[in-house]
């Protein structure tokens, strides 16, 4: 028996095994996988969202004693210049 | 072209879709929703980027080795429990009577199906999907010697028993 004669027989074999299953299109998978995809990728959004914000505070946070000093006294400002220079 | 997969064309993947369901069918036991399923994590996948196409070989050999490894490692244990399923379903079944023609290609089929899994492989890829032994052999994840191995081995043992299904049939 050649590659040939086994070739055939296996491929109507498998043709015959698989005529049984329903093919689906091509559409009816793909629109699924594309929301599929649609809906993982979205809390990653939502993710960003929560860092800038996060960021946002932390800058407030990290201005907040600079706006202090301001609001402070000579008498603050001048110790702490005689603090950097000693 | 797909957004995460700039080497994909959606209609590349159109073409090649009929002969990916085959696939992913005898990677899941015949079992038509899981197939669906299978196709449709190899569709999330390469929408999403998370496996990459870079052309360095036939876009079908690519998305059939990544239906091939999806149904390894997510699906192997569904898999085997839908095979002893289907298994089953086949005894069950050959208690009905069928046409001659019918069972002589089931016959054939059992042939094939009761090979090793990489030569079962193997047989698939390069006789029914149509690839050289080189493409199987990398859809498979293994060299191309051992390809070569697997295949010499399917084709001889699928020789003998096919020659000895002919003798049956004509007894």
């Amino acid at each position: 028996m050649d590659d040939r004669q086994i070739c055939e027989e296996i491929k109507k074999a498998a043709e015959a095994t698989q005529t049984l299953s329903r093919i689906p299109s091509f559409d009816e998978i793909w629109v699924i996988a594309e929301a599929e995809v649609a809906r993982t990728t979205k809390p990653r959004r939502h993710y960003i969202g929560w860092v800038a914000a996060a960021a946002v505070m932390g800058l407030a946070v990290a201005l907040w004693p600079s706006q202090k000093m301001e609001l402070s006294d000579d008498y603050m400002i001048a110790d702490a210049l005689l603090n950097l220079t000693s | 072209m797909l957004d995460n997969n700039p080497h994909i064309s959606k209609t590349a993947l159109e073409d090649i879709h009929g002969e990916l369901f085959g696939w992913s069918l005898s990677r899941c036991g015949f079992d038509n929703a899981v197939a669906e399923n299978l196709m449709q994590q190899a569709y999330v996948e390469l929408l999403s980027g998370r496996v990459k196409f870079d052309n360095q070989s036939a876009l079908k050999t690519f998305v059939f080795g990544v239906v091939h490894n999806l149904a390894r490692s997510r699906f192997r244990q569904q898999s085997t429990h839908l095979r002893l399923i289907d298994t089953f379903a086949v005894e069950q079944d050959d208690s009905s009577e069928g046409d001659h023609e019918h069972e002589s290609l089931k016959a054939v089929w059992e042939a094939v199906e009761s090979l090793p899994q990489r030569q079962r492989d193997i047989t698939e890829l390069v006789f029914i999907r149509d690839m050289t032994i080189e493409a199987a052999a990398h859809v498979m994840g293994v060299s191309l010697g051992t390809g070569r191995v697997h295949y010499d081995r399917a084709k001889k043992a699928l020789a003998k028993k096919l020659e000895q299904l002919h003798r049956e049939e004509f007894l």
